[in-house]
């Protein structure tokens, strides 16, 4: 009886593939014209589900095959949850899109594997490059070389609630590193019934761990530190900003956690700084903030984070400032023919556009119209990276270094390990993966 | 008479033991259906909300309109199937060389087969990965299902060749009397002989590719090759505001049906193979 | 092609089976054609022929897709091969780095390890404890039999173990929630509730210390003294309680463990239970003089397939911390830390060194394993 039923289970299944796989054989168009065409092939993450991928393929791809009438464009849809393991793949393989979206942090690591693009998209082959804000397409270059284009600037702000701030009896967000402390160690509220926070003074990405490197490195950077030393390869992590930077990610952290059986906030919905979720200042970008349409915007001051100019005279305010880019694999055989379309896609209007579908700042500060400047919040926002934007580029084997960060962090914030250790494991631990990649003897 | 009485309450006190251990080992799918009908505010509510007060369709809305779903869920189906399918019919035929003919080098083989069972399969997915780029195989279904037509899965195969090994061989050799080869004996009368433990193959293979992770997530390049547990697990994302719990949850309720579906009509097998074998399922 | 997913997986699978058909068929031929020329008779010809025809499948197979992949990792293990650049001999390299200088590997293991003291003997205990209650012939015992047995077939499902992550939140999960209310409305679970949770921090933090070389943790665990009356498990919060989540879920998953015990307590004759009962002997003596000594080689059983699995693990630790980085460390196991080493950072020569340590390992475990199931084999036939 179970076998009859589960083999007519399995039969029917079988069925059922035949079938998709027939209809899809009769949907998709098989013919192949009598010219041979160029197909490009791009790979974009699906950022806005049923608005970018809607956008790029009904408005963008007609009316560039306008122009080029022979060349077809195909769309690979991605996710950051599996960008890792396919973009490896395509790199190992010599083969796959002509074009590839990257994050700010694959600049160093796919660098050398991208096509120099200089003289199709420099200032003399394309005027219109000279409209990027400066700092995004640091981004998007590697060793002297544009290697792509970038879509928007995404910084990362201080976003602090001014009556939760002003309730702890503050009016103004601190602007140096013994202030935060001490303004997050009284903006905090820890229930003593459960013992977990109600009240998180300060949010640096990660709410739990309070660990996250891209906060470690800019605390580094607002000091005036760098992360190499004078010859742009070895690594600075024994400087003293990099210690103070490192002393401030602990002490933070314990002005919110005294120890670490204190409970994270509630998970809340929505962003963290929104009403009634607890946070009261939050860095990050505005994919963490509240929805653009939300009330709270009102109640909520954004700054560049200033660093410590009590102690560090190079202190200077900053955003670090991540972009999305498209870029060209070298392996591509259809270079030119990419460039061209990404020419078209970076258009004044096309940025624009490409950017309104997701509610993010352009990276072409004469695409900032519109929604850019309607919105208040989005207006500051780009004020802000315009002045203060500082590239989070030009990082030598990305990956890795991060690897180290947020394992050394995560030990020295969590007591596993001290300071000394902790700053000692990363500069020789990085210090032999430039070794190992070639970059130091 | 104390006896009897002693008797009902140690059986009433055994009931309770097993019913709270029972509701424990349930609870995080009892949770998750609970989860997939509340809504976000509900899901995320800082007192503990058991059931809805309200049935909410929201997050099985979300999820049956997202067109992502809908193709991992088609994706998985294809997959497993077919892989299901292949790796079947093969297991059942090199289970028949294990069992039913006697050739020279038999043992050594077989116990080579047996001895693969201790590789993890992780140890073999990076020259895997490289093998399969060279063929240009990546970003399709094959490094997921043609494997597997290779009789993939030794302890499958013992599994069936313990079975086969108990069909009396005077039927095969009755049949070679009357003029059967090897090919018709096999599959006109030892299949329809060993069709339960066919099933409880089966179902383990089909549980064992539907909730393959690793493979999908290396082989399947775009959105449009997800299946489901790469589909499920890239919804939670730690750089998201929330987390879209009821919409997780709806996810997951609606992947594991077809197990729930599986294991229900094939229980009585995979519970006492299990037995027999001695194997993880 | 590629463009239909679809068709193009069904021409191969099409042409794989045709492949098989032809290459079987070869195979069967060649053995016909050895043993013919060894001079065996006509009889024992077909039946090599059949035999190598029928096996055929597995050991083309076996070459394709174990063979070649093991002998070409074997090789990269001596080369430093990454994605995207030539490879170049470099000797024993890469296995004196993994296991002189790599401290994320060094992790990884006393993680492993960790794992299987702790995680698997609870695993064990639980199973025998649900086989032990389930072999009382009771009305009703298929139900719970399959609702004990669920978790094996849906656990490691990606869904699934999202809702782990879900009810672990030491905020708002509810599991602390349901340890919160507990406590204060029954004391003495509180008291068990924090002592437990003081057993688990020392060990926790005793480990986390061999992995660091610091024991600054266990010192503070020690100073802080007996938890407080409002501690909850920090489940996926702290390094302390990372690996704690993993044997959680390793032992919701004790199903598979729980049948090999039920067919061992099958197995104990009912007359030698039924007599201790005449003389006397109560419920925790019988199991204890008769039960327990009885079962023994099942537990041996048990304890060496799931230290394979254990070995193994990679999905619970995928799922619960591929994107919390500063915790994952603390809960890393050997083949995640493999898969992070390859499909991150791309050194395939780094990580196949890492496949065949793994191997070596699990071989040696194996061995273990043979010698004690030659004594469960005996054992058995008292």
């Amino acid at each position: 009886m179970h076998i009859k039923k589960l083999s007519f289970i399995l039969l029917v299944l079988v069925t059922i593939f035949a079938l998709v796989g027939c209809s899809g054989a009769t949907e998709a168009p098989m013919d192949q014209g009598p010219t041979e065409p160029v197909t490009l092939t791009v790979y974009v993450v699906d950022y806005a589900a049923d608005a970018t991928d809607v956008w790029l393929e009904d408005e963008v791809v007609p009316a560039f095959q306008e122009m080029h009438p022979d060349v077809e464009i195909e769309f690979v849809w991605g996710s950051w949850g599996t960008f890792s393991e396919t973009v490896a793949g395509y790199f190992a393989a010599g083969e796959g899109p002509d074009i590839i979206n990257l994050g700010s942090e694959f600049n160093g690591l796919y660098g050398d594997q991208l096509a120099p693009l200089n003289d199709r998209l420099g200032p003399e082959a394309w005027p219109e490059i000279e409209n990027f804000i400066p700092g995004t397409l640091e981004n998007a270059s590697w060793d002297g070389e544009l290697r792509g284009l970038p879509i928007f600037s995404a910084p990362r702000y201080v976003f602090c609630r001014t009556d939760l701030m002003e309730a702890a009896g503050y009016d103004a967000q601190p602007t140096n590193f013994a202030d935060w402390v001490k303004f997050a160690e009284t903006a905090t509220v820890i229930d003593a019934d459960t013992n977990a926070l109600t009240q998180q003074g300060f949010v640096p990405v990660d709410a739990g761990t309070m660990a996250d490197f891209q906060w470690y490195l800019n605390t580094i950077w607002s000091l005036g530190g760098t992360l190499y030393k004078d010859d742009g390869i070895t690594p600075n992590f024994d400087s003293p900003e990099a210690d103070a930077a490192i002393q401030f990610n602990y002490d933070l952290k314990r002005a919110v956690y005294p120890d670490d059986t204190v409970g994270t906030l509630p998970e809340g919905t929505g962003s963290v700084i929104e009403e009634g979720n607890g946070a009261v200042c939050l860095w990050h970008s505005g994919w963490a903030a509240p929805a653009l349409d939300s009330e709270v915007w009102e109640k909520i001051d954004i700054q560049p984070f200033t660093g410590d100019l009590e102690n560090f005279s190079d202190s200077r305010p900053i955003v670090l400032s991540f972009v999305d880019w498209w870029a060209v694999p070298a392996y591509s055989p259809n270079v030119d023919m990419a460039a061209e379309f990404m020419k078209f896609v970076f258009s004044k209007d096309n940025n624009h556009k490409y950017n309104e579908t997701m509610n993010l700042i352009p990276a072409r500060s004469d695409a900032h119209t519109g929604y850019v400047v309607e919105n208040p919040v989005l207006q500051r926002e780009a004020e802000l990276a315009a002045e203060y934007s500082y590239g989070f580029a030009g990082i030598l084997e990305p990956t890795k270094l991060q690897d180290i960060l947020q394992r050394e962090l995560g030990a020295y914030l969590t007591d596993q390990q001290d300071k000394e250790t902790t700053l000692k494991n990363i500069q020789e631990q990085y210090t032999q993966v430039l070794v190992d990649a070639g970059y130091i003897e | 008479m104390r006896k009897t009485v002693l008797h009902i309450t140690g059986r009433v006190g055994l009931y309770i033991l097993l019913t709270a251990a029972s509701i424990l080992m349930a609870f995080p799918l009892l949770w998750m259906l609970s989860t997939s009908f509340k809504t976000l505010q509900e899901a995320n509510a800082p007192k503990i909300i058991w059931v809805p007060s309200e049935i909410s369709l929201d997050a099985y809305r979300n999820i049956l309109t997202d067109s992502d779903f809908i193709i991992a869920y088609v994706n998985s189906t294809f997959y497993a199937g077919l892989a299901l399918a292949g790796t079947l019919l093969s297991i059942a035929a090199v289970a028949y060389a294990f069992s039913r003919v006697n050739w020279p080098g038999k043992n050594i083989v077989f116990a080579l087969m047996l001895s693969t069972m201790m590789i993890p399969a992780q140890a073999l997915i990076v020259p895997q990965y490289v093998f399969f780029n060279a063929i240009d195989w990546i970003g399709t279904f094959n490094p997921l299902i043609i494997p597997g037509y290779f009789a993939g899965g030794a302890a499958m195969v013992f599994l069936l060749r313990q079975s086969m090994i108990q069909i009396p061989i005077e039927l095969d050799e009755s049949a070679v009397i009357d003029g059967a080869n090897h090919i018709q004996i096999w599959w006109e009368i030892i299949m329809p002989l060993i069709k339960a433990p066919l099933a409880t193959v089966a179902t383990f293979l089909f549980i064992g590719y539907w909730n393959n992770l690793l493979g999908p997530l290396l082989y399947a390049q775009t959105t449009k090759l997800y299946t489901l547990p790469v589909y499920v697990a890239q919804l939670y994302n730690i750089n998201n505001a929330t987390q879209p719990w009821p919409t997780i949850m709806a996810a997951a309720v609606l992947t594991t049906v077809p197990l729930f579906i599986v294991f229900f009509f094939a229980q009585r097998f995979i519970l006492e193979s299990v037995v027999i074998s001695g194997m993880k399922g | 092609m590629k463009q239909h997913p679809y068709i193009y997986t069904l021409l191969w699978a099409f042409g794989t089976v045709a492949f098989i058909a032809l290459s079987s068929y070869l195979v069967g031929s060649l053995a016909r054609f050895i043993s013919k020329l060894a001079g065996q008779s006509r009889q024992r010809q077909e039946n090599t022929f059949a035999g190598y025809f029928f096996a055929s499948p597995w050991i083309v197979g076996f070459l394709i897709f174990v063979v070649f992949p093991m002998v070409a990792s074997l090789y990269w293990s001596f080369t430093d091969y990454r994605i995207g650049t030539p490879s170049t001999w470099i000797g024993l390299e890469n296995f004196i780095r993994l296991l002189a200088a790599d401290r994320e590997f060094r992790g990884s293991l006393i993680n492993t390890l960790f794992l299987t003291l702790f995680g698997l003997p609870l695993q064990i205990g639980f199973a025998l404890f649900l086989a032990v209650l389930l072999n009382r012939k009771l009305r009703g015992e298929r139900v719970f039999r399959m609702t004990f047995y669920l978790p094996v077939i849906l656990g490691f499902n990606a869904a699934v173990l999202l809702c782990w992550r879900l009810m672990l939140n030491a905020g708002n999960g509810i599991i602390d929630q349901i340890i919160r209310a507990a406590s204060r409305a029954f004391p003495p679970f509180g008291w068990l509730n924090r002592a437990s949770i003081y057993v688990v921090e020392i060990v926790n933090g005793f480990f986390l210390g061999l992995t660091n070389g610091n024991y600054t943790l266990l010192n503070n665990v020690y100073e802080t003294g007996f938890p407080a009356a409002n501690r909850v498990p920090m489940w996926i919060q702290t390094p302390l309680w990372t690996k704690m989540s993993v044997i959680l879920l390793m032992v919701w998953g004790c199903g598979s463990m729980m049948l090999i015990f039920l067919a061992g307590l099958n197995a104990i004759p009912r007359e030698i239970l039924e007599a201790a009962e005449v003389d006397g002997a109560n419920n925790w003596q019988q199991f204890r003089k008769i039960v327990f000594p009885l079962v023994t080689p099942y537990i041996f059983y048990n304890l060496v397939v799931g230290m394979i699995a254990t070995l193994q693990i990679f999905e619970p630790i995928y799922v619960l911390y591929r994107d919390n980085q500063p915790l994952a460390p603390s809960a890393y196991s050997m083949v995640y830390y493999l898969y992070q080493a390859t499909f991150r950072f791309n050194e395939i020569g780094y990580g196949s060194a890492i496949s065949w340590l793994i191997l070596v390992i699990i071989a040696i475990v194996t061995f273990v394993q043979f010698r004690w199931q030659n004594r469960w084999v005996e054992y058995d036939l008292i």
